[in-house]
């Protein structure tokens, strides 16, 4: 047992959960079932787990040993990644791997492709907007603005987030889905401007911050659970801002 | 019958943004439909809103809460898709409308609307995870 390797097991696995979409209560349970599983006395790794940063520190007989990362910003989404890592711990506990194989397992797991290529993603973001347009009372036909402008918008938030804050980058992605609906309506094409703009701006809901930090919040990680929700927060004011500059550009357009 | 199919795509499509595993979708999509089904039954027996949106929710979140344990997933992979079918839209969208046009009375309602139901819709995430949590015990590690 190498207590250097398990400290490192268990950070790569939590960096690589909290990027992923993980909830923080997860990646602290994750840890410590990882430390047990490679090989360390239960209770003698503890670790603090924050949206931002991790902490872990193992204690021996010859004394303790303490790591820190920083994590930036969530990457992208995967929830199949978080999956493959909770399997991972899990066969990890049942004796399935040794410390090195499981190092290795989660190398592979990071370099994964994503597991739906990118026109595949393209084509559900637009379903999935297309679909909510009419759900909310579009016609059929409105299923394309809305799809447009799901795409636009899905679009414009990938490339953005590389560059800018993210909720800059969804302000500015729920502005050109809102946008191009209200033109939409303006050239004459459609009646259902409010359908299109809820089907286009839907995406980018912060549908998973709300869930991860009601559940860290359930799992007394108050500290993570209040940072995401104000996370959450953020997020749907810049969509309501995006949409109300929207609605307020409709009138002069055409 | 066609807004049910057309939640199912809406879900999967969610479901496929945020990268779920593909053996998950077929549930994922049901539990779309499930939500949907609710938010029809309720508009067509004249339930409230907010009450229709905690039940379709707490369903939801309970169906998610007993496939993860099934599938041996995270939760979070059922139930941030499943409920998404449920966001107050048009009510949000409403009341932004609303102030945007100086109606700030009518889009003060509109918008506690909105928070209400959005304030249902987290409960019942709430209530299913603090049911599941007592009625499964977390073993060793199958919990979640």
């Amino acid at each position: 047992m190498d207590e250097e390797q398990i400290l490192h097991l268990c950070m790569q696995a939590g960096c690589l959960l909290l990027r992923c979409g993980g909830e923080t209560s997860r990646v602290e349970q994750t840890i410590a079932h990882m430390s047990i599983g490679a090989g360390a006395a239960p209770g003698s790794v503890h670790s603090f787990v924050t949206p931002t940063g991790i902490f872990v520190s193992m204690t021996t007989e010859t004394g303790t040993t303490t790591r820190l990362t920083r994590v930036s910003g969530p990457a992208r989404m995967d929830l199949s990644k978080v999956t493959r890592i909770n399997d991972l711990s899990r066969r990890l506990q049942r004796g399935a791997y040794t410390v090195t194989e499981a190092l290795a397992e989660l190398d592979r797991i990071e370099t994964f492709a994503p597991l739906y290529p990118r026109w595949i993603q393209m084509l559900a973001a637009a379903c999935s907007s297309g679909s909510f347009t009419v759900i909310m009372g579009g016609r059929p036909l409105d299923f394309l603005f809305g799809a447009a402008g799901g795409l636009l918008a899905q679009e414009i938030t990938g490339w953005l987030t590389q560059y800018a804050p993210r909720f800059f980058a969804v302000l500015l992605a729920a502005l050109g889905g809102a946008l191009l609906a209200v033109a939409s309506s303006a050239f004459g094409f459609t009646h259902h401007e409010g359908a299109i703009i809820i089907g286009a701006i839907l995406p980018l809901l912060p549908g998973l911050a709300v869930t991860n930090s009601i559940r860290d919040l359930l799992a007394g990680d108050l500290v993570a659970g209040v940072a995401r929700g104000a996370e959450a927060v953020f997020t749907a004011a810049a969509i309501a801002v995006a949409v109300a500059v929207a609605i307020g550009v409709s009138p002069h357009l055409a | 019958m066609i807004i049910i199919v057309l939640s199912m795509v809406a879900t999967v499509s969610f479901a496929i943004l945020y990268q779920i595993p593909a053996r998950a979708i077929v549930s994922v999509g049901c539990l779309g439909a499930v939500a949907e089904l609710f938010a029809f039954a309720a508009a067509r027996y004249h339930v409230g809103q907010v009450a229709a949106s905690f039940a379709a929710s707490l369903v939801v979140s309970l169906l998610s809460e007993a496939l993860a344990r099934v599938q041996r997933m995270p939760v979070t992979v059922f139930a941030v898709p499943g409920i998404i079918v449920l966001v107050p839209g048009m009510q949000a969208y409403a009341a932004m409308k609303d102030f945007v046009v100086h109606q700030y009375v009518l889009g003060l309602a509109t918008g506690t609307q909105t928070v209400l139901i959005a304030g249902a819709l987290a409960s019942g995430l709430v209530i299913a995870g603090v049911l599941a949590r007592s009625v499964w015990r977390p073993r060793i590690h199958e919990s979640d």
